[in-house]
């Protein structure tokens, strides 16, 4: 689903902001990246939603290497990678179901289309009962439903979050945490950055550590605070990450995924109703 | 892409910004206003002075006779001292000349027979002090039926609307410059009252096209509501001034077909204006990431 291959990006020629990222993240797969303030997490979502193109290397998502994607492709691109912010992004003039139908209006889809996918996204992230709320008039972490909503209504194949839980307490971190996982197990690939230990140590996913722009630790089923780094040198565990041979080359791609691989059907979602954190 | 949907986006951004988009109204009303007139005047001083170009000023219609006494006469006139140049009109070309004058006529044409039409010669002059001896000399010619000048109004038609051709065009034009600044302004003011839902359009991956087209359109209907204010200002305008004032010598009519096809031509002006103050607008958002 994402593969990173020598991936460099240098800011106005002089920051380093990641060197040489090696990784494979499969179809499904639930990782975190974690690591200090300027560490490159950032940038590393950036870079997987186009926002920025990288100085070296390839990315591969969903089969196209987006780093020698031209311009005018990148929105189909972020039709199948949806992306999750900690300050939400919400339109303040548009009610709850407003801004989840908006991101469907504006790629063009059918108004019957619209009026069918925006109610069902609302009752998975539990918000059905305020959907004619202004985003002012809901918590936090309501917000930030209704952003995870907007990601999700176009059933990406990838769900970017940068700092998710960010802007909220710790109580409703969980119930948004909750929220991501339901969304990953209906196959969605979910890529987090985060500062957060106790999700990353309660959730026991993939984690990959990154330092100074390296990736210095990818495990499998991994914690906040890995074992001391004590150099640059990736600590590879697991068979989720591409090896990286002694020469120090690239072994050929391990799986392409085809760029027209659907995305997951609304059927494959398992809704909870009413669950909702926030009460 | 939803046509509702652009139309009215398009509708809110103007909605936005009523003054400014004003403004910028007026700027192309204005400067095609003065484009649409300078057209206009000047199609009227070439019409009313058809027979006075090239430094023609006196015509001596002849009477009719053998094309060799013609000639004869306009070897005499071409041969005098203060004489530049005499040209023969012959009655087939004065026929040509009829009908290209009235040409948006063609009943006034089909009533008159070209025989009809009398021979002439046109006469420039070194120097136009001496008009009137050459105007008594040509007089006392026994084939001579006629002699006209032409007067210092239409002297001064012509001249005049070479000044307003030229002092129009050179306004419309600098006017119309300012008049698309100010579209890309309301253009851009636009954009940025509305960068938030930009940035969420191009998050979710709604297509460039998409995100600009409102914005276009937006120019597009600036310059096509000015530019229509500034035919049917011209239009009525130039009706109200050939029923007001009479001229007299200078034949105001201009055809109803040059009016409609010079205020289509302005229309295109406007639209085309509007197109490229919203595209110097955009700009800054046509060149995607860096």
């Amino acid at each position: 689903m994402i593969r990173l291959q020598g991936v460099s990006k240098v800011y106005d020629g002089a920051t380093v902001a990641i060197r040489d990222a090696n990784a494979t993240i499969q179809k499904g797969e639930f990782v975190f990246l974690v690591g200090p303030s300027g560490s490159g997490k950032s940038t590393l979502i950036r870079l997987l939603m186009r926002e920025d193109k990288p100085t070296a290397g390839e990315i591969w998502v969903a089969g196209r290497n987006i780093a020698e994607l031209p311009d005018w492709k990148v929105p189909y691109l972020r039709r199948s990678v949806g992306t999750v912010f900690q300050d939400f992004k919400l339109l303040p003039n548009k009610t709850v179901f407003q801004n989840v139908a908006f991101a469907l209006e504006v790629i063009g889809r059918p108004r019957g289309m619209v009026a069918q996918q925006v109610p069902k996204v609302l009752k998975l992230v539990g918000l059905s009962s305020k959907s004619e709320r202004l985003p002012r008039q809901l918590s936090g972490g309501e917000q930030q439903r209704v952003s995870i909503a907007r990601a999700f209504v176009n059933r990406p194949l990838i769900l970017l979050a940068d700092e998710p839980t960010g802007n909220l307490d710790p109580a409703t971190s969980v119930g948004i945490m909750r929220l991501l996982d339901r969304i990953n197990r209906t196959g969605t690939t979910v890529v987090m950055a985060t500062h957060d230990h106790a999700i990353v140590d309660a959730m026991r996913r993939r984690v990959m550590q990154l330092e100074r722009g390296r990736i210095v630790r990818d495990e499998s089923r991994g914690v906040y605070e890995g074992p001391a780094v004590t150099d640059a040198t990736p600590t590879v565990h697991g068979p989720a990450t591409a090896p990286v041979e002694a020469n120090g080359q690239q072994p050929p791609p391990v799986s392409e995924v085809s760029p027209e691989e659907p995305s997951v059907s609304q059927d494959e979602i398992v809704v909870t109703p009413g669950e909702s954190d926030e009460g | 892409m939803r046509v509702e949907y652009v139309i009215g986006e398009a509708a809110t951004n103007l909605r936005r910004n009523v003054l400014l988009v004003l403004g910028a109204i007026l700027a192309v009303f204005v400067s095609l206003f003065m484009t649409y007139m300078a057209l206009v005047v000047n199609e009227v001083a070439h019409n009313s002075a058809e027979r006075w170009q090239e430094g023609i000023s006196i015509i001596a219609w002849l009477d009719d006779a053998d094309l060799a006494d013609h000639t004869l006469v306009t070897n005499e006139v071409a041969g005098w001292d203060e004489v530049k140049r005499a040209i023969y009109v012959g009655k087939a070309e004065a026929w040509q000349e009829f009908q290209t004058m009235f040409a948006d006529n063609p009943a006034l044409v089909e009533t008159v027979d070209p025989a009809s039409l009398p021979a002439s010669v046109r006469v420039e002059l070194i120097n136009n002090e001496n008009h009137q001896a050459t105007v008594s000399r040509l007089v006392s010619i026994p084939l001579v039926d006629e002699v006209v000048e032409a007067s210092d109004a239409v002297q001064d038609t012509l001249e005049a609307s070479r000044l307003l051709n030229t002092g129009g065009i050179v306004l419309g034009v600098a006017l119309g410059l300012s008049a698309v600044v100010m579209i890309s302004n309301t253009v851009r003011m636009a954009i940025y009252a509305r960068r938030e839902e930009i940035g969420i359009m191009k998050l979710v991956g709604a297509s460039n096209w998409f995100v600009r087209t409102p914005f276009l359109l937006e120019g597009l209907i600036e310059g096509l509501v000015g530019g229509g204010l500034a035919v049917l200002t011209g239009w009525f305008g130039y009706r109200w001034f050939i029923s007001n004032l009479e001229l007299g010598i200078i034949d105001t009519d201009v055809p109803q077909s040059f009016l409609v096809s010079r205020g289509l031509l302005v229309l295109a002006f406007g639209a085309f204006a509007g197109a490229i103050g919203s595209l110097v607008g955009l700009r800054r958002y046509l060149q995607e990431s860096d």
